[in-house]
Order: structure tokens, then sequence, then C-alpha cells
């Protein structure tokens, strides 16, 4: 919780100049303004389609879990591996934010 | 080859063509090119080596000065190529006319006749390429003073205009015919060529979207009707002694093998390319091609040249290369090794998509991701999810990434025999209600299961101990079992009633294999003694 009382979300957003096309088998991600680029590959690539569609935090740990057979700790583990990673290399970037108590309407989970 | 932009203004309203980003959008504010920086493009031809003057708009011939620039360009000993719709004003006509026919060749795009007038729905609604507000009078390009006139509505007359053009300009002339509609009818451009005296070659393009996807365009699902198509109409030009050629942007799998084998058969130009063309625009930026405009230009200074400027375009879409039009273009082999670009960079590009999204973690429903720091979490405190080591208390050695007091991920439990905190209402003692049993204390883990230790279950959290009851607050557990995710029931004892799934040495779902050197049960066929098979996940390069 933040100092007044409402709570503080840490928020997952894909970098600003990322653009991203779904191949056959693997996924690649450009950032438009350095260049750089990701294939994102299997486990890697249905994450970041579940977040371009916009689950939540946990329905990706669910399905996480039902698609690769994991356990939900696992499940949850691999996602958060990967988000960690993925911050790392500017795929997604973290902010955190309060509301204050007030409702949320993003996807939250 | 470079290609270099001298009109902005165009007497034609295709709805295909791919100016539109360029001269529409962004467009120089000028109509056409000025004579000194005609002779700045010419420069940069001789820098680049490069002895084509290849001219194009707009509809390059209502320069005003057309003649002089050709005049110009062929002083400097270049080709001349020029791109036009054939609604050519009789000066540039006429100029065009006195050059040899190995020193000009008139690439003239015509559309189907029957189509024309369904192209030009109304002449005198709205402007076109930066000229707004001309009345339709019909077409009168031949004044090559402008302003320039909207076309006619009659599609007939058009392409009358266009064969009397063609005819005048004999073997110096070429048909190119674009297609941007599945079902095309190409089959008129064969008694053109045979009647107007042009050079027996047609060639084809594709039309191919803006990176606004404002023009008309043939989608990739719709290439291989289409590939079928150029096919037939190459078995009848092949008959009536012409040759087919292909611009940029067609893909190999269009075309059936057998229809390759036919298409070079027939001794057609058979190519798969998309490279930067490098158009100059009036504005002196240089752009990968026109329908790559909004990727942005380079500026042409006295030191460019086209090697460097083609570079520099490679380097900036080499990202976008690594697939292309198709969904398996980026594992296709052709692909991979370059017989095929993989269509239009352009179209490629439009596959991209830019999906910004927000994953909240909602502090207040529990559950939080370890990647995140959590500068926030305090000794003894676990505001999300789960209980945390007894603060003063180091964690267990199986659970290395715990820190006395901080729970990172979901949690281990209460010590055994001990309340679970307050904040922490599903764990029971020796419980962990959600993902998964250990190993049974005072046993050692399987060798398959490496990651467990004895009485700790180092990711989630530990279970109710063998022989001591489940809570009632957890139905599920049994001691030593975990019915849902976690490992198994341990080996020779039967599994709880309460888990049917579960098999003595097996747990059939999620979690752990089945110890080394012993098979895994029937029920669960991908399991591999020692190996959990589908979790590993391959890092971004």
């Amino acid at each position: 919780m933040n100092g007044r009382g409402g709570w503080v979300h840490p928020i997952y957003r894909c970098t600003p100049s990322i653009v991203w096309v779904r191949d056959a088998g693997q996924t690649l991600a450009v950032d438009e303004e350095t260049g750089q680029s990701w294939t994102l590959r299997g486990v890697e690539a249905v994450v970041w389609d579940l977040l371009t569609v916009g689950y939540a935090y946990r329905r990706i740990v669910t399905l996480l879990a039902l698609i690769f057979s994991l356990s939900a700790a696992e499940a949850e583990q691999t996602l958060a591996s990967l988000l960690r990673r993925w911050q790392e290399t500017d795929l997604v970037r973290v902010s955190e934010e309060a509301d204050d108590g007030k409702p949320d309407h993003q996807c939250s989970v | 080859m470079a290609n270099l932009t001298i009109s902005a203004v165009c007497n034609q309203r295709c709805p295909y063509c791919f100016t539109a980003d360029h001269l529409n959008g962004a467009g120089p504010s000028q109509h056409f090119l000025d004579s000194g920086d005609f002779e700045a493009r010419l420069d940069f031809l001789d820098r680049s080596g490069i002895d084509q003057a290849r001219l194009l708009g707009g509809e390059p011939t209502l320069h005003p000065q057309f003649p002089a620039l050709i005049e110009r360009a062929r002083a400097r000993n270049k080709t001349i190529v020029v791109f036009t719709n054939g609604l050519i004003p009789a000066a540039s006509l006429a100029c065009l006319e006195s050059l040899p026919a190995t020193a000009c060749s008139v690439l003239v795009n015509v559309n189907e006749p029957a189509r024309m007038s369904r192209m030009y729905p109304s002449a005198t609604s709205g402007s076109q390429h930066g000229l707004g507000g001309l009345a339709d009078g019909g077409h009168n390009a031949d004044e090559s003073d402008v302003p320039i006139r909207y076309v006619c509505k009659d599609g007939k007359a058009i392409f009358e205009r266009q064969c009397a053009t063609i005819r005048r300009l004999g073997e110096r002339a070429m048909v190119g015919f674009n297609i941007y509609q599945p079902d095309f009818q190409p089959e008129f451009l064969l008694p053109l060529i045979a009647e107007t005296g042009c050079r027996p070659a047609v060639r084809l393009g594709l039309a191919h979207p803006c990176l606004s996807g404002e023009n008309r365009y043939v989608y990739p699902h719709q290439y291989v009707a289409i590939g079928r198509k150029i096919v037939r109409f190459a078995r009848r030009a092949a008959d009536a002694g012409v040759r087919v050629e292909f611009d940029c942007g067609f893909v190999r799998c269009m075309f059936a093998e057998q229809d390759l084998e036919t298409l070079t058969g027939l001794g057609a130009d058979v190519g798969w390319r998309c490279n930067p063309i490098l158009d100059v625009g009036l504005d002196g930026q240089v752009i990968h091609c026109y329908p790559l405009s909004r990727l942005g230009g380079l500026p042409l200074t006295p030191q460019t040249d086209a090697p460097a400027l083609r570079r520099a375009f490679e380097s900036r879409t080499r990202p976008y290369r690594q697939t292309g039009i198709f969904r398996e273009c980026s594992t296709c082999p052709f692909k991979a090794s370059g017989v095929c670009p993989g269509g239009c960079l352009a179209a490629t590009m439009r596959r991209f998509r830019h999906t910004p999204f927000a994953l909240v973690y909602d502090a207040r429903r529990g559950g939080r991701p370890a990647s995140v720091g959590s500068p926030r979490l305090k000794p003894g405190v676990r505001p999300e999810t789960g209980p945390v080591a007894p603060a003063g208390r180091p964690a267990s050695a199986g659970s290395p990434r715990l820190k006395p007091g901080v729970r990172p991920e979901t949690g281990p439990v209460a010590p055994a025999g001990r309340p679970a905190s307050a904040g922490s209402p599903r764990l029971k003692p020796g419980v962990r209600p959600e993902t998964g049993p250990v190993a049974p204390a005072g046993r050692p883990a399987s060798a398959g299961s490496p990651r467990l230790k004895p009485g700790v279950r180092p990711e989630t959290g530990p279970v109710a101990p063998a022989g001591q009851p489940a809570s009632a607050g957890s139905p599920r557990l049994k001691p030593g079992v975990r019915p849902e995710t976690g490992p198994v029931a341990p080996a020779g004892q039967p599994a709880s009633a309460g888990s049917p799934r579960l098999k003595p040495g097996v747990r059939p779902e999620t979690g752990p294999v089945a110890p080394a050197g012993q098979p895994a049960s029937a029920g669960s066929p991908r399991l591999k003694p020692g190996v959990r098979p589908e979790t590993s996940q391959e890092a971004a390069p």
C-alpha cells in the first residue's frame, strides 16, 4: 500500500516502440527505434500473445499451467522469469501506479 | 538503380497507386522538380555509377520542362527510362519519340478498359497529389503547362489515348499492368501489343500496400489464385509471342512447382525481388521505395551515393526482413537461402502490430510476480499473497530464494505445528494448499525430482507432514500427497481416494517426473524418467 492507504500496482507495459508479428511457431518483435529484434518461441510466444490480448496476470499463470502442464508455481515462476528478462532487455517496462482504492479498469488479476 | 521523381502531379487516379503516402500525405510543397535540382540528381547518378535516368512521378511527362530534362540527361549519356500512364502531353511525347529506341524505354502502365470508368467515379471531386480545386474539363494534358485537369470519366477514351501513345512510341514502349484485384483480366493486353508494335513483353506488377494501407492492393492470401491466373495468361502470351516479366514483390510460393517450370519454359522473367529501389523525391530525400516512404528518407547530399544509401536502408529494414508476407516465411527454406525475399517489405511490415498492453498486478488479490523488484516489502510482512519465513529465522536451505521475513513469489508456509498468520487465511500448519507437496519429511526426494527437498517444496511451499492429517480447510490435501499439481504419493503406497488420478510414484499432470530409471505411467505418456518435458524456454537472442 502506498502512504495514503491506496494500493500500489506494478504495471508491465509493452515498450512503446515495440512492434511485433506472429509467425508460424514464433513471434518476432522489433524495436522500431533501436532496430533490435527478438524472436520469441514456445512459452515466450504464448506469453506474449496472452499479454497482447489483455489477459490478467493470474489468468496468464493459469493458462500457462494448462498449456504447458506446469504447476501453478512453475507457471508463475516462468511468467515472472520472462517478465524479468523482457524487462532487462527493454521489451517491457515496469511502472508502479497507485489507485488509492479506486476501481481499476485495466486488465487486472 | 535509382528513380528520380520529377513530378508530384498525376492526371490519373489509379486506386492502387503506391505514391499515396509520399505525394498525398507529407508530400512536397512543389509540384515539379526544379531544373537546378535535376542537375544535382544527375550528379548523384554519376557518383553512383548509374547510367539510367529513371523518371517517375506522379506522371513525369507532365513536367513543364520535360524535354529539357531529357536533353540534360542525354547530354550525360544517360539512358532514359520513363514510367508513365500513357496520357502524355504532346511536347513530352514528341521528345520521347525523337530518342533512339536503344536510349529510351517507356513503361506505359495501362488498366483494364472495362474497369476504368469504375476507377474514376467522379472526375470533379477532390484533389489529387497536391493539386486541388481543378475543375473537370476532360483530359487536356496535351498542353504542356499546368494546371493539369483530371481525366475524363470515359475509360474507353483513356484507353484509346494510351493505345495511341504506345503506337507512336513503338518499340520504345513496353506495356505494364498492375494487378490490384484477384479477378484481373489481362488478356486485353495481347491485342494491344500486337496492334501497337511495342515491345512484345508485359511487365506485371502486384499492387503493394503503402504503409498507411490507403491504396488498394492485393492481399497475400490472394496470391495463389493470382499466380494461377498469371500462369494461364503467360501461356496465352507465349502463344502470341509476348514475354511476361515480373516486377518486385512476387513470391515463389504463389506458384505451384509445376507452374514455375511452365513459366520458365515459356521464357518468363520469373524473379523474386524486394530491394531498396531508391526513389529520390522532389524534396531531396531518398526513400527506400514509394510504398515504404513512411519509413522516412535520407537526405541526398553532394557526397552520398546509391550504394551507401542502399546499405543504410538495408540496415534499417533488416529486422523486418526476418519474416515475410506470410506467417510461414520466417521458416521457409527459400527465404532462408535468399531465393525468395518473402514478398514486398511494405506488405510484410503491415503485418507488424503495435499493441500496447498493460499487465496490472492487483496487489489486493494475491499473487505477486517475483520478477519485480519489491522495495516495499518489509521483513516479516507479506503484503500480497503468502506467508514469510519467520522474522529472525533463516529460510530453509531448500528455498534459496527465500529471505528471512520475505516471501518473494508465492511463499513458504507457516511452520508445521504453528498456526498460519492471520494475513494468510488459506495457509494451514504444514500444509501448502495450492501448488504442491514435497517429498515426505525425513525422506529424500526421488532422483527424478532433483528439485524436491525433504520436507520442503522449494517453489511454492511445503505440505502436511506425512502421517498427519491435513487441515479441514484443505480438504483436498492428503498427508504427503499433492492432488492437483504437485508430487505424488510415495512409491509403493496407494494414492488417496481423494486423488483418484494419482498413481504411486507418478505425478500425472504437472509436477515432477517419474523417477529416473523407471518408466512413466501410461497415463502420462509425455513424462520421461528424470525429465520434465515441456517447460523449457528459449532465450531471446
